[in-house]
């Protein structure tokens, strides 16, 4: 219960948070935000769901500090991902198949006589 | 494209590309509820409301294994270009897909557990995380669920400036152990509690499919990526010659910590941008001069190549780099200029 408690608190804080950045924040620091008010609506859930980030990239962004302009490459992260992934998934898919149940519950059913139809019973 | 966020940019080629996917959808839950039933191999009796929460959860795999087919797909083909264009859309409606799928499945498996609340259920009920067989799997199709939540609460522009396209790009990568998990969990899940060959089949085509055409996709960006030679003179790199270049077209380089640029050549100038698109990193350099501005294959965002700048009204701007010519040979300064610095092109014949 504790884990949803947890949820249900952080999705308050992220309601407040979605409040306060859609009214006063993003108009501050998003140029192209300004004057434009019905797409903020579908910015909702998105602020609700990652608040801690919405409000650090708010402060750098307050304060003027930027990351660098260097767009690096994900290409490269890509190539490595594939390569695990590539191991990993077919694995885990023949695993499951090794795993797969094969017990009495798999046995084909056998169709039984209705009791009345059994006529060597006394 | 930017002048001022709207909630959603319409035009013709997306409501085509919406009402396709939206009755490819419903033709595939129906066809499943109606027909699945006669090719299933169930260990136990299933029932109709089961049958529902199979066919919104295998519609939502086959919809993510389509959407990471399309990347790799349109780097090799042309032709698959245009289903990238509104692929964040097949995105969000795979995440409503997937949950609908967990509204049916707690409302079957959780809403009367004696023990906990229906959501806590999903999680509390089997812990048996040190072993495979009973491993809960619901916790992997509850962690894809998160994601492709996640990426479809972020999925509008806006997000992509707010939060930088690296950061951005990044958030969005966990696609990948989405799927992965997404697998995972009908590996434990489905795949358990049938005996059949097709769901086997499907799902094991399925990964071989996505697995092999993004390394495929991997091998042959390897391949093409042009390794900058050492450093000609004072720090630049050579990057290529001129005639390695087709009018119109770009030429990718590798400047090493991971960066890459693009140089293009337009008539006799010669110009040379960062290659990832400011929209949503799409590889400019795989992209054409079209009307004297580099496009952007994916989605078609456009930037002047001497400054790296949208056209008005729009403010998209990527990095520039400083290019010189030796003889033939194009010198390249790895250190990028900030987004939308003019560096004056090159002419072809005239001495840098």
């Amino acid at each position: 219960m504790a884990l949803v408690e947890g949820l249900e608190i952080y999705f308050w804080i992220g309601l407040g948070v979605s409040a306060l950045f859609l009214t006063v924040g993003v108009d501050r620091v998003v140029e192209a935000a300004r004057d434009s008010y019905i797409f903020r609506v579908l910015l909702i859930p998105g602020v609700i769901v990652l608040w801690p980030l919405v409000l650090i990239r708010w402060a750098m962004l307050e304060s003027g500090r930027e990351p660098s302009t260097r767009q690096r490459t994900h290409r490269s992260t890509h190539a490595c991902v594939w390569i695990l992934l590539a191991v990993l998934l077919p694995t885990a898919l023949a695993g499951a198949m090794v795993l797969r149940a094969q017990g009495p519950m798999e046995a084909p059913a056998v169709l039984l006589e209705a009791p009345g139809a059994v006529g060597t019973q006394p | 494209m930017s002048e001022r966020f709207v909630p959603v940019t319409w035009n013709t080629n997306k409501y085509i590309y919406d009402a396709v996917l939206l009755a490819g959808v419903f033709l595939y839950i129906w066809v499943f509820i109606n027909f699945a039933p006669d090719y299933q191999t169930v260990t136990r009796a299933v029932s109709g409301t089961i049958y529902k929460a199979r066919a919104f959860g295998s519609c939502a795999f086959l919809m993510l294994t389509l959407i990471l087919c399309l990347g790799p797909l349109a780097k090799f083909d042309s032709r698959f270009l245009p289903l990238m264009y509104n692929r964040r859309h097949f995105g969000v409606l795979t995440c409503s897909v997937a949950l609908v799928h967990a509204m049916y499945v707690i409302g079957i498996y959780f809403s009367f557990n004696p023990l906990y609340d229906k959501y806590v259920a999903v999680l509390g009920t089997n812990t048996n995380y040190g072993q495979l067989l009973g491993f809960p799997f619901e916790s992997m199709g509850v962690l894809a669920l998160l994601i492709l939540v996640i990426m479809a609460v972020t999925s509008h522009d806006f997000w992509m400036r707010f939060l930088t396209p690296p950061l951005w790009k990044a958030l969005h990568m966990l696609v990948y152990v989405a799927y992965a998990a997404g697998v995972i969990h009908v590996a434990l899940g489905a795949l358990q509690s049938e005996t059949g060959p097709i769901l086997p089949m499907i799902v094991g085509v399925s990964v071989a499919a996505v697995a092999g055409l993004h390394l495929a996709a991997a091998l042959v960006d390897r391949r093409q990526m042009r390794q900058v030679a050492a450093a000609a003179q004072e720090g630049w790199l050579h990057a290529g010659t001129v005639d390695d270049i087709p009018d119109k077209r770009g030429l990718v380089v590798e400047l090493g910590d991971g960066q890459r640029a693009a140089v293009f050549r337009y008539g006799n100038k010669l110009s040379a941008l960062a290659n990832a698109c400011a929209h949503q990193n799409g590889p400019l350099g795989e992209g054409r001069v079209i009307g004297g501005c580099v496009t952007c294959p994916w989605h078609g965002f456009q930037y002047n190549p001497a400054d790296g700048r949208a056209p008005a009204p729009f403010t998209e701007k990527v990095s520039t780099f400083r290019i010189r010519l030796d003889g033939d040979a194009i010198l390249i300064d790895p250190n990028p200029l900030a987004p939308g610095t003019f560096v004056e092109p090159l002419v072809i014949g005239e001495p840098a």
